[in-house]
């Protein structure tokens, strides 16, 4: 490995290589993570609950859905029944079509009294 | 035209209008009986009558018009209501007539359709179908027999006056509904046997 320190010549940049391998770079940054160290660790639990829902949301769109039919109980074929009508059937319908009830055509209403106190003389 | 001409002239127009009525409903039901054309001796004397009450009608509607004064108006009423009542009794049988000769139509037609249908069965048949040929031939007899029953009791010659009774329809409906209900179990049963040994395959 290169020693990095006999080519770069800027002082700067060499305090801040030593600073690096010394670790006193990282100190003010340890001591800003202790004083935020709760927001730290809650930040990172909702970034891995968000990663986890992102995750989650990737597997639920990814695999087949469930899909719900009916049963198939197949075609339903209609049933043709053979009707035939009888020869006959207008005698029957005559007998049914016989009125019963009397006065068969009904008599209209007849005077058989006019005079000329008749109510019904126009 | 005084007030009393007036009135007599609205009387005789009335009286003319009744009569005419009278006598188109009785050829209605003459038209009706002729329709079944059916020759039952029993309504015969019935359908004679009631074609003479029609002329009967047509008589008084013309001589109404010859009616001039109040007395010639009272003349013409008095001799109406004595006559008058015997025609008016024709039409009342003249409509059982009617529901009889269609009865009597209905039977005429069974009985043909019966032969018909005995004509187009095979030659040889099972006992079974011969009994129910003999059945329905023998039930047409009764169904006959009953239709002559209620003929009879019509009592046309004997007692024209039952037909001013009340009950001169009423006591007949009952008849007549059996004698409808035991034609349509007869034709049912024809109607049977056709289909089962007529025209099994059809």
């Amino acid at each position: 490995m290169l020693n990095l320190t006999d080519k770069i010549t800027n002082p700067e940049a060499i305090k801040l290589i030593n600073d690096l391998k010394s670790g006193a770079f990282f100190v003010p940054l340890k001591a800003k993570a202790i004083r935020y160290k709760w927001f730290i660790i809650s930040g990172g639990i909702i970034t891995v609950l968000l990663i986890a829902l992102s995750i989650g949301k990737t597997i639920f769109r990814g695999s087949d859905k469930p899909v719900f039919l009916p049963p198939d109980i197949g075609v339903l074929q209609p049933t043709f029944e053979k009707t035939s009508v009888s020869d006959y059937e207008w005698i029957r319908q005559n007998i049914i079509n016989f009125g019963t009830e009397l006065p068969d055509p009904v008599i209209p209403f007849f005077d058989n009294i006019i005079d000329l106190e008749s109510d019904n003389i126009y | 035209m005084d007030n009393q001409q007036k009135v007599i002239l609205s009387a005789k127009q009335t009286i003319l209008s009744r009569d005419l009525a009278k006598a188109s409903f009785s050829w209605y039901i003459l038209d009706l009986i002729g329709n079944t054309k059916t020759d039952y001796s029993p309504i015969q004397p019935i359908i004679s009558s009631l074609a003479a009450s029609r002329q009967f009608y047509l008589a008084e509607a013309e001589k109404s018009q010859t009616v001039i004064t109040q007395e010639d108006l009272k003349k013409f009423t008095l001799t109406y209501t004595k006559s008058v009542a015997h025609h008016d009794r024709m039409i009342k049988f003249g409509i059982i007539a009617n529901k009889l000769a269609t009865l009597v139509r209905t039977q005429l037609d069974s009985n043909i359709a019966l032969e018909n249908l005995v004509s187009k069965l095979p030659g040889s048949l099972p006992a079974t179908v011969t009994a129910r040929i003999r059945e329905l031939r023998e039930s047409a007899k009764v169904v006959d027999v009953k239709i002559d029953l209620l003929a009879k009791n019509l009592e046309f010659l004997e007692a024209e006056e039952s037909a001013d009774a009340e009950i001169f329809f009423s006591s007949r409906v009952e008849k007549m509904a059996e004698i409808q209900t035991l034609q349509r179990d007869w034709i049912d049963r024809l109607i049977d046997l056709e289909k089962n040994y007529a025209q099994p395959n059809r």
